[in-house]
């Protein structure tokens, strides 16, 4: 019978065992896939609080071999916090949306590449190179916000047709 | 009269006394697909699970019965179920000939839109997707249209590709490179590193499932065939959330947009080859952003992999009852004389029988180059060519013309040797052949074949060897032929070049 967790031998690193490692597992009851930290180990006894593992294994993935895992994060860490952005949003709205930032080594390498003509201003640089590494960094976020800023202007779309009626 | 919906379709099943309605709770982790897979085995009734969580489940629902497979599919089509495979399939054949423009309508006309579900509502596990086979790697929507636009030009496909739900917002989806759909996906949106705006239309109306298992040419209206085959315009209507037009009918709407260079784990899965297939491989991800449905939504899902042996599923049923006739159109319109196309009963989609008037040998390889080069570029691995009297559904009359007619000498040719791609899902290439590569498909690439199995070929001994300067003609042609398609052709007695002609 499956463990409470099932992976793939495939989604296991080399000498996994004793190690922290993230790795995908299903949930053998609701069959939901996502990504756990964890600690895994063929005892039980090594682990603190050990919940049962099924590994499947060959190529056709029908081969189970029993271990166990201690759970330390049930999500990457940087799940977004949807109230937290939307309140941000909100207060932003209210605010400057200028950004202070004080370093010679940035101003220095962005107003080069304005003169090279590669953006426009240092201002353009800045914006365009940071939304580019938070599209990379952070792309669950970004697509929170994204998804945050679509609901919210459909709304206020919807009733200002609403109030229009 | 064409059933306007899945749930007036069932209807027309229930009249006939072919729906079993089970009112118990039935969960969808193995119960609902092992029920519906001793349904299929025994040939017995379409099983509507009623009560399964938060919605109700059908399981095959365009099974056909085992000696004939089109039955059920024709009473989708308000089509009398006792007409023989002849005229079934003409009859189609002569609905798609007509296609009919949709018709768009609004948003409150549109029985899919009687729930909405947009941003932080949306949650895919609020529906009861089955578990279908011990060893899968998660649960499956299976028996859907996929619905997906060309970014340069006007054109919409409509198909269908399987999809493993992850979580409440997100599926990967198998996506093989060779497929229309999969290559919009791979070799434009992907290579521009735009996501490509997907719907997935759930419990659709007959006519609009079976136009998307159909091979519709690149560019065709997919609705308009849908419409032909319905004989009245399908109705249309906008998407919540991305710009795509969707069948107002359907149970349940999935919309969203495959994201480019993101892969997630697809499978294992027990697909139509009849056997539990891994490891799992890497496939696009599926970000879900938008669930419209009708009240008490029916999802329709298939065990796949019963519909081999004897027994029937809706993917073996469908390959008989939809892709045949529209194969055959298919081949008829590309100016092939075909009598009638058909899949080898017992094997869904790997081998089909041609039954065609014209036999010579070089005809014969034109159309099998044309169906390897389109719609069977991936799941047929091999073509039966017989006479025009012989019934490709007849197992028998099948094998008794490869006994007598296919000489292993002439009649059995490789086609596009290591050059053509392989579904992946095969029982005979190893994991190593297989891989896991970027756009689906095994790594290793292998050829396809065809027999000659008709009586034509049947040549005089004597005739065979004669140095007759008519054949010359011919020769050349066939040894340009073969050479289009990679054959060595250095040490072949054909017509060395166009003076000798």
């Amino acid at each position: 019978m499956a463990g409470k967790y099932v992976t793939s031998e495939n989604n296991l690193p080399d000498d996994p065992e004793g190690e922290e490692i993230r790795l995908q597992v299903s949930d053998e009851e609701t069959k939901e896939i996502f990504d756990i930290k964890a600690r895994v180990d063929r005892d039980p006894e090594n682990l603190a609080d050990p919940e049962r593992l099924t590994v499947v294994k060959g190529p056709h993935e029908n081969i189970e071999e029993e271990w166990y895992l201690d759970v330390i994060e049930t999500d990457d860490g940087k799940q977004v916090d949807s109230a937290l952005l939307e309140a941000t949003m909100e207060d932003v709205n209210d605010q400057s949306t200028v950004i202070n930032t004080r370093s010679e080594e940035v101003k220095t390498l962005l107003q080069y590449l304005t003169e090279r003509g590669e953006f426009e201003s240092v201002s353009e640089a800045s914006r365009t190179i940071m939304l580019e590494y938070l599209s990379d960094a952070y792309p669950d976020l970004v697509s929170e916000y994204i998804d945050l800023k679509v609901e919210s202007e459909r709304s206020e779309l919807a009733s200002e047709l609403r109030e229009g009626e | 009269m064409t059933a306007d919906s899945l749930r007036e379709y069932l209807g027309a099943l229930e009249s006939c006394g072919d729906l079993h309605r089970i009112d118990e709770p039935v969960s969808w982790n193995l119960e609902a697909s092992a029920v519906t897979l001793l349904l299929n085995e025994a040939d017995g009734d379409v099983p509507l699970f009623e009560d399964v969580d938060t919605a109700r489940l059908v399981g095959d629902p365009y099974r056909g019965s085992q000696r004939r497979p089109w039955d059920r599919i024709a009473l989708g089509l308000g089509l009398p179920r006792d007409l023989s495979y002849e005229e079934y399939y003409e009859s189609v054949i002569d609905r798609l000939k007509d296609p009919i423009e949709p018709r768009i309508v609004s948003h409150d006309d549109a029985p899919c839109k009687r729930r909405i579900q947009t941003g932080e509502d949306v949650d895919l596990l609020d529906y009861p997707w089955p578990y279908i086979h011990a060893g899968d790697g998660g649960r499956y929507s299976n028996l859907h249209t996929l619905i997906a636009p060309d970014p340069d030009s006007e054109w919409v496909d409509w198909s269908y590709h399987r999809s493993m739900i992850h979580d409440s917002e997100t599926s990967s989806v198998l996506l093989l490179a060779g497929e229309q759909t999969p290559n919009l996906y791979y070799y434009k949106y992907e290579r521009r590193d735009e996501p490509m705006p997907v719907a997935i239309a759930v419990g659709v109306e007959p006519a609009v499932q079976y136009t998307s298992v159909m091979w519709i040419p690149t560019g065709r209206n997919e609705a308009e065939y849908a419409g032909g085959l319905k004989r009245e315009p399908v109705d249309l209507v906008p998407c919540e959330t991305n710009e795509l037009m969707v069948p107002a009918s359907a149970e349940l709407v999935i919309e969203g947009e495959i994201l480019p260079n993101e892969r997630r784990d697809e499978g294992p899965f027990g697909d139509y080859f009849g056997y539990m297939h891994g490891p799992r491989r890497s496939m696009p991800l599926f970000r879900v952003t938008g669930i419209t449905s009708r009240e008490d939504p029916i999802i329709p899902f298939c065990v796949e992999g019963t519909g081999v042996g004897e027994t029937e599923n809706a993917t073996s049923s469908m390959e008989v009852g939809c892709v045949g006739p529209d194969a055959t159109l298919g081949l008829r319109t590309a100016g092939f004389d075909v009598q009638c196309i058909a899949p080898w009963k017992s094997t869904p989609r790997t081998v089909y029988v041609i039954s065609t008037e014209t036999t010579d040998p070089s005809y014969l390889h034109d159309m099998a180059n044309f169906i390897f080069t389109t719609w069977g570029m991936l799941h047929v691995d091999f073509f039966v060519f017989v006479d025009a009297d012989v019934d490709p559904l007849d197992q028998r009359a099948v094998i008794e013309a490869l006994a007598l007619h296919a000489d292993p000498d002439a009649d059995f040719h490789q086609f596009g040797v290591e050059t053509m791609p392989k579904v992946p899902l095969n029982i005979y290439q190893t994991p190593t052949e297989k891989g896991d590569i970027q756009t689906g498909t095994s790594k290793a690439k292998t050829a396809k074949a065809y027999i000659d199995a008709t009586s034509a070929g049947d040549a005089d001994p004597d005739d065979r060897f004669r140095d007759d300067s008519a054949d010359i003609d011919r020769r050349y042609r066939a040894r340009r032929i073969l050479e289009r398609a990679g054959v060595e052709t250095g040490d072949l007695p054909f017509a060395e070049t166009e003076a000798d002609r």
